[in-house]
């Protein structure tokens, strides 16, 4: 490999979507410290003792282990967590490990699950929308107002940064339908983001939010919106629970058959014409939004009416004193996203999942811009993360769970209560392929705990990741480079991965890993075709008949394109936006901004509620007077690239962004070592003092692997794996990492 | 022909990528960027100037201006640096004597210098990296960016950095051409250059960036 | 009179050649020591490259090629060496020449060494900026591609010619008293008859000799003024750098440079003095009128220099007076105050003590005053290069500090320049034995 240039997309929409991780990838494959062979610890976990051993050796060693660990505590004592570290479908994140894991009954991670701290927001999108997707960002071209909330698209996704400037710009798609309001130059970009970062640069208004505050803001614009008459009446009641009538005594939806008995599950609205309440598809109805009535001596109220009442204890005046937002500001940015129509939301991981609340948040924000009746529609909606549907779309069924085998979910924030403490069942033995899972995971001093309480670790990596160091066994793994697959994710394409050189040394690839192992205990027979068969066998899933050949020839095939897609969510238009039917795969098929499944946890509407650590109003912040967020930084993607040495060479070293009257209250200066600290850990690193960031928050990058010049640095000795129980309604998302809903306090070195 | 690169600020992320891409296409040596991006702020990088929360940050990728009148050209003792007839400064790295004058010279502080033997990531006496048509420079001469020469000289007018732009932030082409991307945008946008009021003439505009504004808040705990 | 005795003999100036004592072993010696650890010194710069300097481009990546800051000097202490040297240089003609041109026999005692002076100059400033070049072994490259539109190839040029006149010109006043040499020291006339290749001692040869050397003093002045005015222009030409554009630049140096010169003939003639007892030869009066050119070109240089500080502080670019800022109040104030008050202050207090009476003059504390104005020199030079390139505009603020290994090799031309001297002294007269005839 000599050369990297950007792949032609073949779609004038998607130039150049490389940046500079992507062009850095030749010092990933060819650093001198990459694993080159099988490796065996010979000294107490974490020493950094190891012997070389065979391919042979290793999987032999793997195998009986796990399977005397299955006979001792069960087959899910076995924990397989393949991660983000890679995205493709054979040999990534929803690939070969989750086979495996199947095959031998353990337990694993899922790839649409938990992903350590972006489960909030799905969680929410779950309970408001029935699933969580996002629009195809090109279409962010159509709007007229977009807001970055809590996302720092200028570094953490490139690429599609340069649609929030077209549409600045007031270039308009140059593919598909556009919005029917979208005209002229100059849509209006918002950051909201206690941080002024790269992305706020180029927005036309900032807001430095306290942070975990955003869901009050987010009530606020809709009390703005509400109270003056802003919002979409007729798409709140045809589209939207609203008109739904509640039962005051158990907060459940009224069905018929409460009030007319028999089984009919149907929703009832209250009827302004015949002044009784009506099922909801009865025709020629009025229905009210607002108001409360009584039938059969139930004190009913709309949907609308309850989140009316809601929003009500969030004038802007109150908004102001939560989220640090001038009252008037609040105003007007509610009135401007009203009347800028179609104006989309693109919230961060970040900045919105990374809380324990961040559900409750999310759900928030798509009230807002559902009752403006920008759900559905293009230049609107709510994304995080375009892409989300594909790997379902892709129809995995057979590849992950071949003969109907299944593993058993655990999400990884639970893996440490699984080794430590036995719940929801006991782990004792784990592999972690392609994920630093050490400095990755919340309160990295529980972790390691947990790391050492295994009987047996194996971790398959590229380098000896500060994961590696706790395994027992470590394996060499093949880059994508140097092997053949399939991406889908991050956007609306799928694309052909074609193996570029030879796996260097003696890596192996994920699939040929699981396949020895799998072979040796028995199930072979899963493990047995070539990659090409299974990637065939993948494509199989699409009714568009799309062959892996076709795919080679092509390199890229835009996956939400009729041509292509699959039946689960074929696209009806261009770009891809998600509800453009306006049908949503909730209990009620509309958008259930009212959500009964979380009358049990007291918020069936997007209540706000403080941090859960993070907030002045907790004890602790006596203590601890500064909250800590870790964002991600252009120079890394998490834990990967650390050691590339043209992004070392800008990067330089980990660093603490404070404000200047943080750092002068502690007499700190610009440049000066800091220990940054909280009762669950402590790092040490450089303080950057800067006016970018709000007073009262500190920062510093997630993702730098401890070494010789800061062996401590992993923000993850400062985070916590507290569970926020309310998300346990959605079985997939049921546990978030709050990464950024942390306290600290700063003192010089 | 007059080639002529436009950057376009008011949509510069400052993300580097066209830096790296320049990087990768040279093979440039551990510690050498033909093309760097400064933060126009703070004091530190990625840091605003001002005080919060009235602050200001824009980036300034800078690279090699290709000067018609270029202070470089004028005091190179050998000639090593000529500017060619497309316009394009070029060093001539085989007849460098490593004198440094083109660094004390140049105004925007541009040419790099092989202070040692050169290492390059991947190490490249395993095998060149990027673009085989640039040669490896040694120890002890000065480099700088080239506008591609080698693409140029194969007719093709997209040197790397415009190549990767994620942005879509930069351009370039002949300046002769009235309608080429470059003549169009300095026709309708209002550019500047750097330094404009020494007579360099450089070949590089600026389209100006836009600020945000900023909204004052209440302050807080 | 108060030391020596009373010298009627050219036996007297013919000491530096005759006598030898342990002293003088055990000082080559130490020098020999000094010159081994200056080649190590520039042989590991010759192999590992520039990189063992503390100097550093004008933009690096931070993380390699130290110091962590990402703005560096690409120039430093080899340049203002180059810059000394040349400055000591123009000691050999300022001399020679008002002694020859305008018949100031008296000082005629301290023609000679000024011109070896300069000849070792000469070449110690060339040897500086060899040590300055990234590819040495391209070195030839100069006179095949040299171009004139270069200041350097200005400096080639001048300095050559500059040279070869004085090679010349100390060649010619030379032959006489290598001729007379040859009968002296009979163990080495074989050597002195070569040299002097055929000298008659005729009076027509004599007089044919002073006559081309009047017009070579001539003609060597301009070419004097022609190469510190060409060193400037390698500054005073960038329109890119912070207080170096600036039309002053070719005399400021040039004053400058006569100062140096003066100033350091000044200490040769005390030494030579001290050291050989020549106090009837080199006479109070000598040095005096010495230290009244001295302090002439002295106070002519503080006047420019006031005038290029004013000229920024008063309204400056931005360029300018930050690099001004840096210097007065900034990181380098010590460095440039001391030199300012103590370097310059102190000698300029010593050397207008005579304007108060004959008597108030006292050579030794002079000779300290040139010393210490020579240093102050060098640092000046320093602090006009290196502060305006580590604040370049569009960058912040650099670092640079000259490591272990530059030094040695720096100080090598030191080194090198006192044994070729010596070499001098040990064949050949440092005073004219015309002084002492007739």
């Amino acid at each position: 490999m000599t050369s990297i240039t950007a792949a032609d997309f073949g779609n004038p929409d998607f130039p150049a979507r490389i940046c500079l991780r992507g062009l850095s990838q030749l010092q990933y494959v060819y650093h001198p410290d990459r694993l080159k062979y099988p490796l065996q610890s010979v000294g107490p976990r974490g020493s950094g003792q190891w012997q070389q051993i065979s391919w042979e050796e290793a999987t032999t060693i793997i195998a009986n282990k796990f399977a005397e660990t299955a006979q001792k505590y069960g087959p899910t004592s076995v924990y397989i967590a393949p991660y983000t570290g890679s995205l493709p479908v054979l040999n990534g994140l929803i690939g070969a490990g989750y086979r495996f894991a199947s095959v031998i009954g353990a337990s694993a991670g899922d790839f649409e699950g938990d992903n350590e701290g972006d489960s909030a927001s799905p969680c929410g999108s779950n309970e408001v929308l029935g699933n969580f997707d996002g629009h195809e960002l090109s279409d962010l071209r159509n709007s007229r107002m977009i807001i970055l909330w809590g996302n720092n698209l200028a570094e953490t996704d490139i690429p599609d940064m340069r649609f929030v400037l077209d549409a600045k710009d007031g270039t308009i798609s140059s593919a598909g339908e556009t919005a029917p309001n979208a005209t002229g130059p100059g849509a209006k970009v918002v950051a909201i983001d206690p941080r002024y970062t790269a992305t706020a640069t180029l927005a036309d208004e900032w807001y430095p939010i306290r942070p975990g505050t955003d869901g009050a803001l987010a009530l606020s614009m809709i009390y703005v919106i509400i109270n003056e008459n802003l919002h979409n009446t007729s798409y709140i009641l045809n589209y939207t629970v609203g008109p739904f009538l509640v039962r005051q005594d158990t907060n459940m939806f009224l069905r018929e058959k409460d009030l007319a008995g028999g089984t009919s599950t149907k929703y009832m609205v209250y009827d302004a014409n015949t002044k009784s309440v009506v099922p909801y598809d009865q025709s020629g109805t009025a229905p009210a939004l607002t108001g409360s009535f009584t039938a059969k001596g139930i004190s009913l109220k709309p949907a609308f009416q309850l989140l009316t009442e809601l929003v009500n204890q969030y004038p802007p005046s109150t908004a102001e004193t939560i989220t640090g937002i001038a009252a008037s500001d609040i105003q007007s940015l509610a009135e401007e996203f009203a009347a800028r129509s179609p104006a989309a939301i693109k919230a961060g991981f970040g900045g919105i999942s990374h809380w324990y609340y961040g559900d409750l948040t999310y759900r928030a924000m798509i009230t807002l811009s559902a009752i403006c009746g920008y759900i559905g529609v293009h230049g609107g909606g709510v994304t995080t993360y375009n892409g989300a549907l594909l790997d379902a779309a892709l129809d995995l069924g057979d590849w992950l769970n071949p003969d109907k085998l299944a593993y058993t979910y655990l999400p990884p924030i639970q893996f440490c209560t699984a080794v430590l403490e036995g719940k929801p069942f006991q782990v004792k033995a784990a592999w972690f392929p392609i994920d630093n899972f050490v400095n990755q995971q919340g309160d990295s001093n529980r972790t390691i705990s947990a790391m050492q309480a295994l009987d047996f670790v194996v971790v398959s990596d590229v380098f000896m990741t500060p994961t590696a160091q706790y395994a027992d066994i470590v394996l060499p793994v093949a880059t994508q480079y140097e092997r053949e697959d399939l991406l889908a994710g991050g956007n609306y394409f799928l694309q052909y991965m074609p193996k570029i050189i030879d796996p260097l040394w003696e890596s192996k690839t994920d699939l040929d890993m699981f396949g020895e192992v799998a072979q040796k205990m028995g199930q072979a027979k899963y493990f047995d075709k070539s990659p090409e068969d299974y990637l065939n066998l993948i494509l199989s899933g699409l009714p568009s008949g799309l062959t892996l050949d076709t795919l080679k020839s092509k390199g890229v095939v835009p996956l939400a394109d009729q041509d292509y897609g699959t039946s689960s969510f074929q696209s009806i238009t261009h770009p891809y936006v998600p509800y453009y039917q306006q049908k949503f795969p909730t209990t009620s098929g509309r958008i259930e901004f009212y959500s009964e499944s979380l009358v049990q946890y007291n918020m069936p509407l997007p209540l706000y509620k403080e941090p859960i650590e993070a907030s002045p109003t907790n004890p602790l912040y006596q203590k601890y007077p500064l909250v800590f967020i870790s964002s991600h930084t252009k120079f890394r993607t998490h834990t990967q690239w650390d050691n590339l040495p043209w992004l070392q060479e800008v990067i330089q070293k980990p660093f603490l962004e404070i404000n200047p009257t943080d750092a002068q209250a502690r007499g700190i200066n610009d440049g000066d070592m800091v220990t940054v600290f909280n009762d669950r850990g402590s790092i040490q690193v450089v303080a950057r003092v800067t006016n970018g960031i709000r007073p009262g928050v500190v920062n510093s990058y997630q993702g730098h692997w401890n070494n010789g010049a800061f062996p401590t640095a992993t923000v993850n000795n400062l985070t916590h794996q507290k569970i926020n129980p309310a998300q346990s309604v959605v079985f997939l998302f049921q546990s978030n990492t709050a990464y950024f809903d942390v306290l600290v306090d700063v003192k010089k070195s | 022909m007059k080639l002529t690169m436009v950057i376009d600020l008011s949509r510069c992320l400052g993300c580097w990528s066209c830096a790296v891409g320049c990087k990768l296409e040279n093979n440039e040596p551990i510690g050498i960027w033909w093309n760097r991006i400064l933060t126009n702020g703070g004091r530190e990088p990625d840091t605003p100037s001002g005080s919060y929360p009235d602050v200001k940050m824009t980036y300034l990728p800078i690279n090699c201006q290709h000067c018609d009148n270029a202070p470089c050209i004028k005091v190179c003792p050998v000639a090593a640096l000529r500017k060619r007839n497309d316009g394009i400064v070029f060093l001539d790295w085989g007849r460098c004597i490593g004198c440094r004058y083109c660094l004390i010279a140049c105004p925007y502080g541009i040419p790099a210098f092989n202070w040692s033997t050169p290492v390059q990531s991947p190490d490249s006496s395993q095998f060149q990296i990027g673009n085989p048509a640039v040669p490896v420079r040694p120890v002890g001469v000065s480099e700088k960016c080239t506008f591609c020469f080698q693409r140029v000289d194969v007719g093709n007018l997209t040197p790397k950095c415009i190549e990767v732009c994620p942005a879509g932030a930069r351009f370039f082409g002949d300046l002769d051409d009235p309608n080429s991307q470059v003549s169009q945008l300095i026709q309708t946008k209002p550019t500047v250059r750097l330094r404009e009021e020494l007579g360099t003439e450089p070949s590089v505009y600026y389209v100006p960036p836009r600020n945000p504004t900023i909204k004052v808040q209440v302050s807080q705990t | 009179m108060k030391k020596g005795y009373k010298v009627t003999t050219e036996d007297s100036i013919l000491q530096s050649l005759t006598r030898t004592g342990t002293a003088f072993y055990v000082f080559v010696f130490t020098l020999l020591v000094l010159t081994a650890e200056f080649l190590y010194a520039w042989y590991t710069q010759l192999t590992t490259g520039l990189i063992v300097t503390g100097m550093r481009s004008i933009y690096n990546a931070p993380n390699y090629m130290g110091p962590n800051v990402a703005v560096g000097s690409p120039w430093g202490i080899y340049i203002t060496n180059f810059i000394f040297w040349i400055g000591i240089s123009h000691a050999g003609i300022a001399i020679s020449a008002s002694v020859r041109l305008m018949d100031l026999k008296k000082y005629k005692v301290v023609a000679r060494m000024a011109e070896v002076l300069t000849l070792v100059a000469l070449p110690m400033a060339g040897l500086s900026i060899i040590f300055d070049q990234g590819r040495p072994d391209r070195i030839v490259n100069l006179l095949i591609y040299g171009r004139f539109q270069s200041p350097m190839l200005w400096d080639l040029t001048a300095i050559t010619t500059y040279f070869i006149g004085t090679i010349v010109y100390l060649y010619l006043s030379l032959r006489g008293d290598i001729d007379e040499l040859a009968r002296k020291l009979p163990r080495r006339e074989r050597f002195y008859k070569r040299l002097a290749m055929n000298y008659q001692g005729t009076e027509t040869e004599k007089e044919k000799h002073n006559q081309t050397l009047w017009w070579l003093a001539l003609a060597i002045v301009p070419i004097m003024v022609t190469v510190h005015s060409v060193v400037s222009f390698v500054f005073g030409l960038m329109i890119a750098r912070g207080q170096w554009y600036s039309t002053i630049f070719a005399i400021y140096f040039v004053v400058g440079a006569i100062v140096s010169g003066v100033a350091a003939v000044y200490s040769l003639a005390w030494i030579f003095r001290w050291l050989y007892k020549w106090d009837s030869l080199i006479t109070d009066e000598v040095l005096r009128g010495i230290s009244w050119a001295l302090r002439n070109v002295l106070i002519i240089y503080i006047y420019l220099w006031i005038a290029e500080e004013l000229t920024t502080r008063y309204m400056g670019s931005s360029s300018d007076l930050r690099v001004s800022d840096y210097l007065w109040f900034g990181p380098y104030a010590p460095i440039f105050w001391t030199m300012a008050i103590v370097g310059f202050g102190i000698p300029a207090l010593i050397l207008l003590q005579p304007v108060f009476g004959k008597r108030h003059f006292n050579p030794a504390l002079t000779f300290a005053a040139s010393i210490i104005l020579n240093v102050a020199l060098w640092v000046k030079r320093f602090t006009i290069i290196v502060p305006s390139l580590l604040n370049p505009p569009l960058y912040q603020t650099g670092v640079y500090v000259p490591t272990l290994t530059e030094v040695s090799i720096m100080l090598g031309t030191f080194w090198l320049a006192t044994l070729l001297y010596i070499a001098f002294i040990k064949l050949f007269p440092i005073i004219d034995l015309d002084v002492v005839k007739g």
